[in-house]
Formats: C-alpha cells, sequence, structure tokens
C-alpha cells in the first residue's frame, strides 16, 4: 500500500470518529417508539457493525486462499495468505464482540445476555481459536496447510452462517432489532466506517504477510549458511 | 453534542496511537525486507561463484 494510501485512510477512519460523534443525531429514544434505551450511546454501532463486515471479508479472503492453495500446486505463500486472513478475521471477532458488549450494556443493561447473535459470535470465536490449535498440532509443514485449508473452507461456511442467517431466521426471540431501518445519515457513515475499516484490513493482511515472507526468506538464508 | 466532545478526543486518540503503531510497524518491516533481501542476494552470488555458475 502506497504511503498516500495510508495516510488516506488514517484520515478517512479519523473522519468517519468525527461524524459519528458529532454528526450524527441521536436515535429515536424508547420513550419515543425507538429501540435504544440510550439514544446517544446508539452510535457505538458504527464503531461495532463495520467489525463484523471485515470479519465476513476476511473469512472469505481466507477461503479463497485456502482453495488457491488446494487446487493450484499447493503454493505455501497461499497457505500464508490464508493464515494471516484466519488471524485477521478472529481479531476482528474479538472488536466485534467487545464493541457489542459495551452496546449490550448501555442498552441492554448487562454486558453478556446469551442472545442468539452473542452465542453465534462466541461459537465464531472458538471455530477461529480451533484452527490456531490444530495449526500448532500438526508439524509437517505441507501436511499442516492441507488439513488447515479444508478447515478454514469449512470455517468460511460457517462465518456468514453464524453471523447472519442463523440469528436472522432463526433465532425466534433476540434482543437484536431485526429488519433495522437506519435513516440515510447512519446508513452513510456506516458504509464509510465499512469502507475505512476494511482497508485497515486489506493493510494489516499486506503487513502479516510480508512479515511471514521474511521469516521464510530468513530461515531459508540460514538453512543455506 | 458537546457531551460526545470527550468521547471523540479519546476515540481519536486510540485511533492515533493504533495508526501510529501500524505505521511503525510497516516502515519497520520495510527495512528488514531490504536487509534480507540483501543477504539473500549476496548468498546466492557466492554460492553460484562457488558452483561455477555464470
Amino acid at each position: 500500500m502506497a504511503t498516500f494510501g495510508k495516510l488516506f485512510l488514517g484520515v478517512w477512519i479519523a473522519l468517519v470518529l468525527v461524524a459519528t460523534f458529532l454528526w450524527l443525531p441521536s436515535a429515536v429514544p424508547a420513550a419515543a417508539g425507538g429501540v435504544f434505551s440510550s439514544p446517544d450511546l446508539a452510535r457505538i454501532i458504527i464503531l461495532h457493525l463495520p467489525n463484523s463486515m471485515v470479519v465476513i471479508v476476511a473469512a472469505f479472503v481466507s477461503g479463497w486462499y485456502a482453495l488457491r492453495y488446494l487446487t493450484r500446486g499447493r503454493d505455501p505463500v497461499d497457505d500464508i495468505r490464508s493464515k494471516t486472513s484466519v488471524a485477521l478475521a478472529a481479531l476482528f471477532c474479538v472488536l466485534a464482540t467487545v464493541t457489542g458488549s459495551v452496546f449490550a450494556r448501555v442498552e441492554w443493561g448487562a454486558y453478556w445476555n446469551w442472545d442468539p447473535k452473542q452465542i453465534c459470535i462466541f461459537l465464531l470465536l472458538l471455530i477461529y481459536a480451533a484452527y490456531f490449535v490444530l495449526r500448532a498440532g500438526i508439524e509437517d509443514a505441507e501436511k499442516r496447510a492441507s488439513v488447515c485449508a479444508v478447515y478454514v473452507l469449512f470455517a468460511v461456511v460457517m462465518t456468514p452462517m453464524l453471523g447472519y442467517v442463523v440469528p436472522k431466521y432463526m433465532a425466534t426471540q433476540s434482543l437484536h432489532p431485526k429488519n433495522t431501518q437506519f435513516d440515510a445519515a447512519y446508513s452513510w457513515t456506516l458504509l464509510a466506517a465499512g469502507a475505512g475499516f476494511i482497508g485497515l484490513y486489506a493493510w494489516l493482511q499486506n503487513i502479516a504477510v510480508r512479515a511471514d515472507l521474511v521469516r521464510m526468506a530468513w530461515e531459508e538464508y540460514q538453512c543455506k549458511e | 453534542m458537546q457531551g460526545m466532545m470527550p468521547l471523540l478526543i479519546v476515540a481519536l486518540l486510540v485511533w492515533a496511537g493504533v495508526f501510529l503503531f501500524i505505521l511503525a510497524v510497516d516502515r519497520r518491516l520495510s527495512h528488514i525486507e531490504r536487509i534480507v533481501g540483501k543477504l539473500s542476494i549476496e548468498n546466492d552470488s557466492s554460492q553460484d561463484k562457488e558452483t561455477g555458475v555464470q
């Protein structure tokens, strides 16, 4: 990513924060027929939803590289790209859980309510944690990459299932409002935040892959020495 | 809106810290990439000399 792109990303996310806290109107209070008991702090959602967007994007990127690894000549670089993307999906999943917990405390009175969506994101975190346990448990590099690539394909299917389909269509009771209609200001700020967070993910992915490639090159150099 | 000012300042400070940290890691990594790249090239050329590869 060029220096201009990085600086642009920094300014972009700063502007999203300014818009979130200063430009966005407060949500409709519960007393006036809205769904939020603390309308001013409902804007936390602008920092919560983009994390979930990134989890979905990162999961699909990791799945794409896992598929490439399995079908196109078992290139170790594809395995590295898939692994770093899973790590970032897990990181943004943790961020979504933390920001969601703060939102739940403010709006529903407790950090954790065992709401279907919260249970689903917890299961998703376990699925990502299992990936790293699996990775750590296999010594042979080629076997590890193959087994993990297959597991990533399973995780990719589970991510939208647990993040979207199950809580939206299968849960009968949930604190999360269904069919939420955001007004234009919230929708645009959410889109801008989503674009910024996806840009941040792309930058982190680039750094993590480069770091792994440097480690590989260094190990190769030491072997030759 | 005035009540949101302290939260905005905290959020901006946190983001500035995270952004500068990532930027510093990126710069450092570029530096290490140059060193490792140079070492690999030197290593390859010295091995080529040993084996007589032109």
